[in-house]
């Protein structure tokens, strides 16, 4: 597969992360990470316009150099194109885990066993992200990891094993280096714990520690 | 298997339910979120993003599917109009692969279930039986935790596959049971996946009906080509009932749902006549032996012959079901332009089998009599 064209795709699904809905989001990068990008080409324009997900034109830019290529249909990639300014994120995040959390947190635990010292892995740190405002419902785990090379397989792996560990969509973003983080990043950095370092870690922190 | 693999009879079934089909036949393929959320599209009238991604989820997790079932892939992306060429990113392999699963009906797998269920069975017309059981094998290329709950329920011809799967769903998520809910309607065969996530399944209640619930392995084959196996075997393993040490878990629910009670599995649907699980031993044999009348070897003919000449009142004890007890008794096909029998041996034959074929008759009534009272009457659908 083209790099590039996986780096647009990635950066797309990325910034897609609140926007669109999570069932979605977390299996449009698994795709990705498996390849499939003739699946993708023609399954995420419709996606986004059946949620009524306008893009901006960097996103939009992304997209069809993404999926033009792998077959996207041109009339609805370019209904995708919105006009007015992305609408802000409706989630709040806050750094320590809900009550609900065991006081063992397995995922923590695997994600440090898995990631630490790495390759081409940079930070690893968590967000509990809420809904609307902070409570029990509808709260869940934000991933953020930072990643030098093999971006959409290292997210379609750590998605693996979450779901295995009990989040069926589970939120992993996996952040390429000098990416202009979006709203919903840089508040979820700014409310994240570090889980553990790999391999890059010291030269690619994410917050200041 | 079901259905698509042997080009069936699918073009009597609405888009919806072609694709219900479809996913029946993926459960343990594909992972169980695909499933459940395919099913909630279909509900909803989402049928082409059910279909796509069902369809993506096979293509990116590389997972095999017949011809056949590509072929209806496609035609269901067709008709939903999503793009119909994304069918041919399918990894297509005619070897049936063995997608064996483990299933555990221990640690109660139904609890909770009833009470969780309670309303929507009450309003959802039509639905004959709820089973529960843990699935203790990963399903897809991206599966979820384990174990996984699989909930099984049957449905009669006024039921809605879909709608039921969604709203059986919603309601188990409400109250935290996290599940896979596979939903069969009458006229579809059960894949191997549910015959085996059936025979270790607990009742979670069966509604009033004098249908018999098919999640137990059928004894018989249910779409060719014919099992290796001899065809009763099924029965003598689903025998050792799981229900007869359960606890009853239905404890509220409400008419005109009737609660399963212990030791009352449902009737097998077999053919013919039915026997249930828990017929006592001697039942069995009888109709083993009614079975195999025509599957006597020549040696056996010839030895029951002489039996008949040397003795003719065993011939009556026979047909009268009075056997001494130690004895495996054989009956003779009845071929009375055998040159070796003599006039009396034939009049005898006769009188056996006349006798033989009454007894199947009054047995299969008994047995019909007692599946009506078992099951409680056709409460649901009067």
């Amino acid at each position: 597969m083209d790099p590039d064209i996986e780096q647009a795709t990635h950066e797309l699904l990325l910034r897609l992360a609140g926007r669109l809905p999570d069932q979605l989001l977390w299996r449009f990068r698994d795709w990705l990470g498996e390849g499939a990008m003739g699946t993708l080409a023609r399954t995420l324009p419709r996606s986004l316009l059946k949620h009524r997900i306008d893009l901006d034109q960097t996103e939009y830019r992304l997209l069809v150099a993404g999926l033009i290529p792998h077959g996207a249909d041109w009339h609805q990639v370019s209904s995708t194109l919105g006009v007015d300014d992305v609408t802000e994120t409706r989630y709040t995040f806050t750094q320590s885990a809900p009550e609900w959390v065991n006081s063992v947190d397995s995922v923590s635990v695997l994600m440090h066993a898995t990631l630490r010292g790495r390759p081409d892995v940079g930070e690893v740190r968590q967000s509990w992200r809420h809904l609307d405002v902070v409570g029990e419902t509808g709260t869940k785990r934000v991933l953020l990891v930072t990643a030098l090379s093999g971006l959409p397989r290292l997210t379609g792996e750590l998605q693996r094993v979450l779901r295995v560990l009990g989040d069926e969509e589970p939120s992993v973003e996996v952040i390429p280096p000098r990416f202009d983080l979006p709203g919903y990043h840089r508040a979820a950095l700014a409310n994240s714990e570090l889980v553990c370092l790999g391999a890059v870690g010291t030269g690619n922190r994410l917050v200041a520690a | 298997m079901v259905e698509v693999h042997d080009a069936p009879p699918m073009d009597g079934f609405s888009v919806p339910l072609r694709l219900h089909n479809l996913l029946l036949a993926l459960a343990g393929r594909i992972d169980d979120s695909a499933l459940t959320e395919a099913r909630e599209l279909i509900a909803h009238a989402h049928i082409d993003e059910a279909v796509e991604l069902t369809t993506g989820t096979l293509i990116a997790g590389k997972i095999t599917v017949s011809s056949a079932e590509q072929r209806e892939l496609a035609l269901v992306l067709e008709m939903s109009r999503s793009d119909a060429t994304l069918a041919n990113d399918l990894l297509v392999d005619e070897a049936e692969l063995v997608h064996s699963h483990r299933f555990s009906g221990e640690n109660q797998p139904e609890f909770g279930l009833a009470e969780a269920l309670d309303r929507t069975l009450q309003v959802l017309p039509d639905v004959r039986s709820v089973h529960a059981v843990w699935r203790i094998t990963p399903a897809g290329s991206v599966p979820g935790a384990l174990p996984q709950r699989v909930v099984l329920v049957e449905l009669g011809p006024e039921g809605n596959p879909p709608a039921v799967a969604f709203r059986v769903d919603s309601a188990l998520r409400r109250a935290g049971l996290r599940s896979v809910v596979e939903v069969s309607g009458p006229g579809v065969a059960r894949s191997t996946y549910h015959q085996s996530a059936g025979a270790a399944a607990s009742p979670v209640w069966v509604a009033g009906s004098t249908q018999a619930p098919s999640y137990r392995p059928e004894p018989v084959a249910p779409t060719p080509p014919p099992a290796p196996v001899p065809a009763p075997e099924p029965v003598a393993e689903a025998a050792p009932s799981r229900h007869g040490i359960r606890t009853p878990a239905a404890e509220s629910a409400p008419a005109p749902v009737v609660p399963i009670v212990q030791a009352s599995p449902p009737p097998q649907p077999t053919a013919p006549p039915a026997v249930p699980a828990e017929q006592p031993a001697r039942k069995s044999r009888s109709e083993t032996r009614a079975e195999r009348t025509s599957d006597l070897t020549s040696a056996e003919v010839a030895q029951l012959r002489r039996a008949l000449a040397e003795d003719p009142e065993k011939g009556r004890e026979i047909a009268a079901g009075k056997p001494s007890m130690h004895e495996v008794v054989e009956l003779p096909a009845l071929d009375l332009d055998d040159p070796s029998l003599s006039e009396r041996d034939r009049a005898l034959l006769r009188e056996l089998h006349a006798e033989l074929a009454e007894r199947e008759r009054a047995e299969a009534a008994k047995i019909r009599l007692n599946g009506a009272s078992r099951s409680g009457g056709d409460r649901w659908n009067a």
